[in-house]
């Protein structure tokens, strides 16, 4: 808070400043001698008194105390923006490992005995898919995600999941009860889980969760801030003059390979 | 250790930048694929050409479709060969992926003729397509890649991910020494890992 209260104090003074005599303020105050005077340097003066006789000792270096604070900003909403997502971008990238090479696929760590219940109300009339998702939630009493639905005549065929576990549940509508079948899966299938959900598929359907629709806004917070997070790091990198350089071609050859390798994809 | 780390933390992050935006800016995609702008399906192309075939020599299945792409100058991920079971009509059918390109051929040894179909789609279906494109499947454990730039691809999304646990790791190094930051910087990781904890086991935990 200290750090705000004092960034808008120096950005009040230059404003004030500048209102006031109608100049702008440029750092230090130079008092220049005639032309045939001057044999010496000269003189640079801080904390000079202004026109208007106040004493602007805030003015000098005005703008280079702006520029610093922001500088200051950006590398602590680097940090901190960073920080944050960075349980995500692990999930994400462990996950993204698993997938690549189908290491832990969606196999089962343990499964339940099937078991019936009876349904909690009877199935209303004209419903739609995602109403008949969550008439299906509330009858069976399992919360979470619907993969998907059947729904033929007096049947209803469908799967839930949340991450760890899967049921996959099969309604009669005539007798009022359900089959559920439950199957717990591993930690690494919870985080593939997480990565692929809600997912492309059946887009007018998944996200049927309100967890889940919770997770996608997470998600999508967290690629925004990773976007920010990589823009800000350009900037960051682009201050420190000694790794401009070597920064560029790092920067070239990634960009280099990424071109080459979507060219001979799609060629 | 601190200016290397440092250093390879920017030199990390700026070579993966494209695949970062690529990743990040896909992800958005597939997990809004309902709009309208990044609608690719809609908006494909089609085209069916036929084609004069020479009977591929006998071996293995993986053989006889490459054969056949040769032939039929088509390159790509095999992901579905089928021969045909009817003896009255032999022949075989390939399904050939590549980001924004699905081609089918359909050959006929027979007639020796091959129909080839393809769908292209725009370059929003391309986007979609590069962050999916791994060449394997989850739930077909036993498909394996068969085209060296899928390969390719593959070891790069690799790199990416492990770029990404490094720099994840670099900035974790950078943040401990900074006394003033710390506190800061542990609520704002806890709170991200609270709230990862919580989908990853607490759904369960509740529910």
């Amino acid at each position: 808070m200290g750090a705000i209260f004092r960034y808008w104090t120096v950005a009040e003074k230059a404003i004030d400043f500048v209102r006031s005599t109608g100049e702008i303020p440029t750092g230090r105050r130079m008092i220049s001698p005639p032309l045939h005077q001057r044999h010496a340097p000269t003189p640079i003066v801080d904390a000079a008194p202004y026109p208007d006789g106040e004493n602007h000792i805030a003015c000098p270096g005005l703008f280079l105390e702006l520029q610093m604070n922001h500088r200051k900003w950006m590398r602590d909403l680097h940090l901190y923006a960073g920080l944050f997502i960075s349980p995500f971008l692990l999930i994400f990238a462990i996950s993204t490992i698993l997938i690549n090479h189908t290491w832990r696929p969606s196999d089962a760590e343990a499964t339940d005995p099937k078991q019936t219940v009876q349904l909690a109300t009877a199935m209303p009339e004209g419903l739609d898919m995602l109403e008949k998702a969550d008439w299906v939630r509330g009858a069976v009493g399992i919360q979470g995600e619907v993969s998907n639905l059947f729904h033929d005549g007096n049947t209803i065929d469908t799967q839930i999941f949340r991450p760890g576990e899967r049921f996959a549940v099969w309604v009669d509508l005539e007798a009022g009860t359900a089959t559920v079948t439950r199957s717990t899966t591993t930690f690494w299938d919870r985080l593939a889980t997480l990565h692929t959900t809600p997912g492309p598929h059946l887009a007018g359907f998944r996200g049927n969760w309100i967890f889940t629709k919770i997770w996608r806004g997470l998600v999508d917070a967290s690629v925004a801030l990773l976007l920010f997070s990589t823009a800000s790091g350009i900037y960051l990198w682009l201050l420190i003059r000694v790794q401009r350089k070597t920064g560029l071609v790092v920067l070239g050859s990634g960009a280099l390979s990424f071109v080459l390798l979507v060219a001979a994809l799609t060629a | 250790m601190d200016a290397w780390n440092r250093k390879l933390h920017n030199y990390v992050g700026l070579f993966l930048l494209t695949f970062i935006w690529l990743f990040s800016l896909s992800g958005i995609l597939l997990n809004h694929s309902t709009w309208a702008f990044a609608q690719s399906w809609p908006s494909r192309v089609e085209s069916s050409t036929e084609i004069d075939i020479q009977i591929p020599p006998d071996g293995t299945e993986l053989s006889r479709a490459r054969h056949l792409m040769y032939q039929a100058e088509i390159s790509g991920e095999i992901y579905r060969i089928a021969p045909h079971t009817d003896e009255a009509n032999p022949g075989i059918d390939v399904q050939v992926l590549k980001p924004g390109r699905n081609t089918e051929i359909k050959a006929n040894f027979e007639t020796r003729k091959a129909v080839v179909k393809q769908i292209q789609t725009n370059a929003w279906g391309v986007v979609q397509w590069l962050h999916t494109f791994t060449g394997v499947r989850m739930n077909n454990p036993e498909m394996e890649r068969d085209w060296v730039v899928t390969r390719l691809w593959s070891l790069s999304i690799d790199a990416v991910c492990l770029g990404m646990i490094f720099l994840v790791a670099s900035s974790l190094y950078m943040c401990y020494p900074q006394v003033r930051k710390r506190n800061l910087g542990w609520g704002f990781l806890g709170g991200g890992t609270v709230t990862c904890l919580f989908f990853i086991y607490g759904l369960s935990w509740i529910y």
